[in-house]
C-alpha cells in the first residue's frame, strides 16, 4: 500500500516497513524530548502568560486578566507602528528580495561566464554577523563620513539632514534595504537549487520548437519553479516578520519608535526595557505567531489555487 | 568583399556587443555594491581613528603606515580571547549535536514506517512557523528555573532538537535520494538498523551534512538574540555579544560631543577578524554546500 508523503517524494513500497517501531522511537524520541521541552512547552507558556498581567519572575503577583492585554494593544500606537513596519518589511521583501533573487537566479543559471563567481559574491553578505552589518552600516550611512552622503555631495546633492537612519519615515526603508542586501543571496540560492532540479530536456525541446529566451523563462522555467518559489516566499516572509538583530543594531527601533518592528517591541517590553511587562509582551508574541501562521497558510493556499488555475 | 560582410553583419554584431557590455557593466556594478561595505571595513581596519572620522572622500587603500596594531588594541580592549573561546565551544557543540540529532530524526522520517509518522513530520514542519522570538519569555523563565542563565547551555541544548526543522527537512530530502537497495544489501550482510544509519546513510549524505553544518555554524557564530537574553555576565559572552559594545551610534556620540572617544577603528578591525574565519569556511565548503541543497531538491 502506498501512502502519499507530505513532500511528494515517493515511498519505496513495503521494504520501508521492515524496521520495528521501537527503533524509530529510539531515533526520534531524544529530539522530540527536546522539542517538547524547548518549543512546545514554551509555546503553551506563551498562550497562558499572554492572558495575564505578569510583570516579573515571581508568580505571586500574576493575575489572569482575560482579554485586557489585547484591548490594550488596540489602543497602543507603538504596537500598530511596529506591526505596520513589520508588514512593510514583508511586502518589500516579497517584492524585491524574492523578485531580484529570481531575476538573478534565472540569469546566472542561463550560464554566463563567471556565474559561479557572482553566485559566491551574492552569498557573502549572508555569512556576516548581523551585529557587524548593523554597526558597519551606521558608519556607511552616517551624514558626514558615510559613503552614500560622500557620493551625493560629489554630485552636488545633500542627504537627509539627520542621516538616513535618523529620519523618521525614511529609516524603515533603509533598514529594509540593508536586510534585502544581506538576505537575497540566500533566497537566490534556494531558487538556484530549484532551477537545477528542473530537467534540462524540457528546456531543450522548447528551444528546438523555437521558443525565445523570454518564453522559455515565463512559460516553462517559472511554472516549474512554482513549488520552490512558494517555499522561498514563505521563508522570506517569516524571516522578515521576525527580524530583530539588524533593527536592534542599526537603529535600536528609534528614533521615537519610528523603526520599531514587532520583535524589537516585544524585546523592549518584555526583556530589554527598564519596566518589564511580560504579560503584555507575550500577548503581542501570541499575535505575532498567529500572523505568521496565517501568512504562511495564505501563501500555500494561494499557490495551490494558482496551480489549479494553470492545470485547468 | 570584406567591407560588404562587415556592413551586412555590423548592426547585429553591434547590438550583441552592446548587450554583452551592458550585462557586464550591470553585473560588475551589482558585485561592487554587494561587497563594497566589506572592502570598506577591511581598509578601515588599517586606518587611524582620525583618518576615519575626517574622511571626506572614499578611499579604499589605507594611507601608509598601515595601522596593524589596531587588531591587537581592539582584541585586548575587551576579553575577546575569552569571547572567542565561548563562541567556539557553543558553535562546535551546537553543530555536533544538531547534525547528530537531525540526521537521526531525518533517517527515521525517510526510511522507517511507524504509526503517526506523517503527523509528526507535519508538526516538525509546522514548528518552522514558530520563531524562537515568539517563545522568548517562557523560554527565558524555563532557563532561569533550570539555573542555565549565564551558561552555554541555553545556546547549545535547544539545537539538539534536530537543530531546527529546516535541517531535518534538508537531510530527510537528501536521504530519500539514496537508493533503498543499499539498505537492503547492508541488511542481507547482517547490518542492524544502527549499522545502516552509520555505514550506509551517514557516509552518503556528506554534501547535505556540509550544507546543514554551514547553516548551523552561521547561526551559532552570528547569533545575537540568544546571547543578548541569556548571557548577562561578560565571562560568558560570545564574539557577537562582545561586538555589541560598539553599538552606540556615531550620531549619539556626535550629539553628546564625545565623538573622539568612539573607537571606530577598533570596531572595523574586530569586524574583520570575526568575519574572516566565517568567510574562509564558507569558501572551503561552498562546493559541497551547493550540491547538498541542490540534490535534496528542496521540493516543498
Amino acid at each position: 500500500m502506498r501512502r502519499p508523503t507530505l513532500t511528494g517524494g515517493s515511498e519505496k513500497g513495503p521494504q520501508t516497513g521492515r524496521y520495528d517501531g521501537r527503533f524509530a522511537l529510539f531515533l526520534i524520541a531524544p529530539a522530540f524530548f527536546f522539542y517538547t521541552v524547548f518549543l512546545i512547552l514554551p509555546l503553551f507558556g506563551t498562550v497562558v502568560i499572554g492572558f495575564t498581567d505578569w510583570t516579573g519572575i515571581s508568580f505571586s503577583t500574576l493575575r489572569f486578566t482575560g482579554l485586557e492585554n489585547f484591548i490594550q494593544m488596540a489602543g497602543d500606537e507603538f504596537f500598530w507602528g511596529a506591526f505596520r513596519n513589520s508588514f512593510l518589511f514583508v511586502a518589500c521583501c516579497l517584492l524585491f528580495q524574492v523578485g531580484v533573487a529570481l531575476l538573478f537566479a534565472v540569469i546566472l543559471e542561463s550560464g554566463p561566464r563567471y556565474a559561479r563567481l557572482f553566485r559566491s559574491i551574492f552569498f557573502v553578505p549572508f555569512v556576516i554577523s548581523l551585529v557587524v552589518i548593523g554597526i558597519l552600516f551606521n558608519f556607511l550611512l552616517d551624514p558626514t563620513i558615510g559613503i552614500v552622503d560622500i557620493l551625493l555631495r560629489a554630485v552636488g546633492l545633500d542627504g537627509p539632514k539627520f542621516g538616513w537612519l535618523g529620519t523618521t519615515t525614511l529609516n524603515v526603508f533603509v533598514v529594509i534595504a540593508v536586510h534585502i542586501w544581506r538576505n537575497f543571496g540566500f533566497t537566490m540560492f534556494l531558487l538556484i537549487a530549484g532551477l537545477q532540479a528542473i530537467p534540462r530536456e524540457l528546456q531543450e525541446s522548447a528551444r528546438l520548437d523555437g521558443a525565445t529566451a523570454w518564453q522559455l523563462t515565463t512559460r516553462i522555467t517559472i511554472p516549474l519553479l512554482r513549488e520552490v518559489l512558494v517555499v522561498a516566499s514563505v521563508i522570506t516572509s517569516i524571516d522578515a516578520m521576525r527580524v530583530f538583530d539588524l533593527v536592534y543594531t542599526l537603529t535600536g527601533g528609534g528614533p521615537f519608535h519610528s523603526s520599531e518592528t514587532v520583535v524589537t517591541y516585544i524585546y523592549q517590553l518584555g526583556l530589554g526595557g527598564a519596566r518589564t511587562q511580560h504579560g503584555y509582551a507575550t500577548a503581542i508574541a501570541l499575535v505575532l505567531v498567529l500572523v505568521i501562521i496565517g501568512m504562511s497558510v495564505l501563501q500555500f493556499t494561494l499557490a495551490r489555487a494558482g496551480r489549479g488555475a494553470v492545470s485547468n | 568583399m570584406a567591407t560588404e560582410i562587415r556592413q551586412a553583419s555590423s548592426p547585429w554584431m553591434y547590438r550583441r556587443t552592446l548587450r554583452l557590455l551592458l550585462n557586464y557593466v550591470v553585473a560588475i556594478a551589482i558585485g561592487i555594491v554587494m561587497i563594497f561595505p566589506l572592502l570598506w571595513m577591511f581598509s578601515g581596519a588599517l586606518k587611524t581613528k582620525e583618518m576615519l572620522l575626517e574622511e571626506t572622500v572614499i578611499n579604499l587603500i589605507p594611507p601608509l603606515p598601515w595601522q596593524w596594531h589596531n587588531f591587537i588594541d581592539a582584541w585586548t580592549a575587551l576579553a575577546f580571547t575569552r569571547f572567542l573561546f565561548n563562541t567556539l565551544v557553543i558553535t562546535v557543540a551546537s553543530i555536533f549535536g544538531g547534525l547528530l540529532s537531525a540526521s537521526m530524526v531525518a533517517f527515521g522520517f525517510a526510511r522507517l514506517r511507524f504509526v503517526g509518522r506523517n503527523f509528526l513530520f507535519f508538526i516538525v514542519l509546522g514548528t518552522m512557523m514558530v520563531p524562537m522570538q515568539v517563545t522568548a519569555i517562557p523560554t527565558f523563565l524555563l532557563f532561569h528555573r533550570l539555573g542555565w542563565l549565564n551558561t552555554y547551555l541555553p545556546l547549545i541544548v535547544p539545537m539538539w532538537m534536530g537543530g531546527g526543522a529546516f535541517y531535518i527537512f534538508l537531510l530527510r530530502q537528501y536521504i530519500m535520494t539514496i537508493p533503498t537497495e543499499l539498505d537492503d544489501a547492508a541488511k542481507i550482510d547482517g547490518c542492524s538498523p544502527i549499522g545502516i544509519y552509520r555505514h550506509v546513510i551517514m557516509p552518503n549524505i556528506g554534501p547535505a551534512l556540509a550544507a546543514a553544518s554551514i547553516f548551523l555554524f552561521l547561526h551559532s557564530w552570528n547569533d545575537l538574540w540568544g546571547p543578548l537574553i541569556y548571557l548577562t555576565d561578560d565571562n560568558t559572552w560570545t564574539l557577537a555579544r562582545g561586538m555589541l559594545t560598539f553599538k552606540r551610534t556615531l550620531a549619539e556620540f556626535r550629539h553628546g560631543g564625545g565623538l573622539r572617544q568612539y573607537q571606530i577603528h577598533w570596531f572595523l578591525s574586530l569586524g574583520t577578524m570575526t568575519m574572516l574565519p566565517v568567510l574562509f569556511i564558507y569558501l572551503v565548503l561552498q562546493r559541497h554546500f551547493v550540491s547538498g541543497v541542490v540534490t535534496s531538491g528542496l521540493k516543498g
